[in-house]
């Protein structure tokens, strides 16, 4: 059984400007102790699936399920259970703290909810605290005494606190330099590798993806593109989208940065109020077709154990 | 003539409950016309506080400028009173914020947010005011521009957010740009075509900027020199090309190494 199912889940807004597409149509599988990496452009929809997973935005079509249960007719108490179960990292680690808490009473909320004791709590905080490089006196702190990747790791902590079977990591480590970053990322992997804590982890930055991720999974303009195990996608990338996205990334060497400018897909990402019909990605692909415009694509095996949305892949 | 920006010996204190913390200690840096100065270290080395100094725009409590000069443009900015700050701010000045969510407004539109910078600096109407506000959502690459102008800041995603803050940093033409994390939550796509909008800026106006970024991949695109902080203080400055092949400080190094690793998977 899948950790996590997620059937044909549809995410609408509806907005002065009329009714934003913001997932459509996503179905996907993560299993247990799996990481997978989602990723595409800024506002295909990641985040928005993330909290449809969380239950902080309602669904408007398709089914989500965590180990086998439907998540929708839940009531409160058995949503407490799911959150316990599931987690997210935001990606705005501000916004997502109580400014008013002080970062102890922050990360400690979620064991205090669950009836620890105030000794188990405050061991807990401590171990929490540690684990994410922040130092103790940070407890008596408030949010805005931080820097911008010391709020990024509260919201970790926090995230960590009841031990999830699920994280939903929304950016974890943009704010973060290399050191931290990886400091972070050795503790997900060794979570990941002491409890099978499973992760989907959502990342402009491609080679964190790489490194972190499992399987991948490509997402554009509310829909996926592309799915498959992480070396598939990087050494063989089916779908025209994946090809320009991993063909964006920049190169860590000045010398190079100049004489090999970056590939950068043309046109702009279409409106999710009007989204085109048939292939989402049409309007910028490079061999689009006649058919593209009419007919949408369904994910299909593409060989590797992948799976792409194009009609001539 | 003087130099866009002149920062001499700046020092910025935390004087909190917990005793008082050097944030930023006696940093200089100068950043000629058209130039771009990257500012780099580890989370917490004191990069966010050393904007805020630069921009008079310091949490105060707990943090205070206790010395140094901020030339901007040959005119010290830490002996300007705050009504003079209040015209250099987004019209000489303009800098990004780390962290885009929490910068803008929540209940006001991008359109309301983006003309009030306008209509302060500028003597634009209100509809002169939206259509130039319109153009620069544009010229950030935000998707569906048009329909964007009436929306709130929660109805935005993350990437989206962060290039209404650009938009608005840049909408006078500031002389200066301090850009703090610019691109954290863009796509590598939106990422390039940002930092393009952004070397244009200078080539065509001149405009000096100063960028702190965690991504040496931005550093190496971007970047003329580099000045590396650690704790509170400059431990190196050099030529972008001279610190990719000789680092010299520790710090420099390892986190070059730890980069080149990840690139190599
Ligand atoms: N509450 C909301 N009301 C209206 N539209 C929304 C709302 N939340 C998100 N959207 C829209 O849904 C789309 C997807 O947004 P989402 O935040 O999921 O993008 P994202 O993939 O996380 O992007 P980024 O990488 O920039 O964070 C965007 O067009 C966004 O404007
Ligand atoms: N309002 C505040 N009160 C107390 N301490 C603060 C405050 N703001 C920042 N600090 C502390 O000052 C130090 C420098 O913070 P700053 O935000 O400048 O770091 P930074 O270099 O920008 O880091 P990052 O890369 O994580 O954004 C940090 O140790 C931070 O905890
Ligand atoms: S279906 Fe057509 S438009 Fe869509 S990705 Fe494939 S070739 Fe391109
Ligand atoms: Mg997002
Ligand atoms: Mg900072």
């Amino acid at each position: 059984m899948s950790l996590l199912s997620l059937r044909d889940v549809h995410v609408r807004f509806n907005t002065a400007a009329g009714v934003v597409r913001a997932v459509n149509g996503v179905s996907l599988d993560l299993a247990v102790g799996e990481t997978l990496g989602l990723v595409g452009e800024s506002g295909c929809g990641k985040s928005t699936l993330g909290k449809a997973i969380m239950k902080l935005v309602p669904i408007a079509g398709g089914e989500i399920l965590v180990e086998g249960i439907d998540i929708a007719p839940l009531d409160r108490k058995q949503l407490t259970d799911m959150r316990r179960k599931v987690q997210m990292i935001f990606q705005d680690p501000y916004g997502s703290l109580n400014p008013r808490s002080t970062v102890g009473r922050s990360v400690a909320q979620p064991m205090v909810l669950a009836g620890w004791t105030a000794e188990a709590t405050a061991t807990r905080v401590e171990t929490l605290l540690r684990w994410v490089g922040l130092p103790t006196d940070a407890k008596q702190r408030y949010p805005h005494e931080f820097s911008g990747g010391q709020r990024q790791r509260i919201g970790i902590a926090r995230a960590l606190a009841l031990s999830p079977r699920l994280i939903i990591c929304d950016e974890p480590v943009s704010a973060l330099d290399v050191s931290v970053r990886a400091q972070v990322i050795n503790l997900l992997e060794d979570l990941k590798g002491e409890f099978g804590v499973s992760y989907l982890f959502i990342s402009h930055d491609l080679s964190v993806v790489e490194h972190i991720a499992d399987r991948v999974a490509v997402m554009y303009l509310g829909t996926l593109a592309e799915v498959g195990g992480r070396d598939q996608i990087w050494r063989s990338p089916q779908h025209p989208y994946t090809k320009a996205l991993l063909a964006a990334a920049p190169v860590a060497n000045p010398r190079l940065a100049r004489t090999r400018p970056r590939t950068v897909l043309q046109g702009e990402l279409p409106s999710p109020l009007d989204p085109p019909a048939g292939c989402p990605f049409h309007s910028r692909c490079p061999i689009a077709q006649d058919r593209c415009k009419a007919e949408r694509p369904t994910l299909r095996p593409v060989g590797g154990g992948a799976l792409a949305a194009c009609h001539f892949v | 003539m003087a130099l866009p920006l002149e920062v001499v010996g700046l020092s910025t204190t935390l004087f909190t409950r917990r005793g008082e913390m050097k944030a930023v200690d006696g940093l200089s840096l100068s950043v000629g016309a058209g130039e771009t100065v990257a500012l780099v270290g580890e989370s917490g080395c004191g990069k966010s506080l050393s904007a805020l100094s630069i921009m008079r725009l310091l949490p105060d409590p707990p943090a205070r400028i206790v010395g140094g000069e901020v030339r901007l443009n040959g005119r010290d900015l830490v002996q300007l009173p705050e009504e003079g700050m209040l015209d250099i701010r987004g019209q000489e000045i303009g800098m990004i914020f780390q962290d885009p969510m929490s910068s803008l407004n929540p209940v006001a539109t991008i359109e309301k947010q983006i003309a009030e910078v306008l209509m302060t600096h500028t003597d634009l109407g209100r509809g002169q005011a939206r259509a130039r506000a319109h153009e620069l959502l544009e010229m950030v690459g935000m998707p569906d521009a048009g329909r964007r102008l009436d929306a709130y800041p929660h109805q935005l995603s993350g990437g989206m957010c962060q290039r209404v803050v650009i938009a608005m940093a840049i909408a006078c033409s500031p002389s200066v740009l301090i850009a703090d994390e610019p691109t954290t939550a863009l796509d590598v796509t939106v990422q390039a075509q940002v930092l393009a909008l952004l070397k244009k800026l200078q080539a065509d106006a001149g405009m000096a900027m100063v960028f702190i970024t965690h991504d040496l991949g931005v550093v190496a695109e971007t970047a003329d020199r580099v000045v590396v902080m650690y704790a509170g203080r400059k431990v190196e400055e050099a030529a972008v090309d001279d610190l990719f092949d000789t680092p010299l400080h520790p710090y420099t190094a390892g986190r070059l190494v730890a980069c080149f690793a990840a690139e190599r998977g």
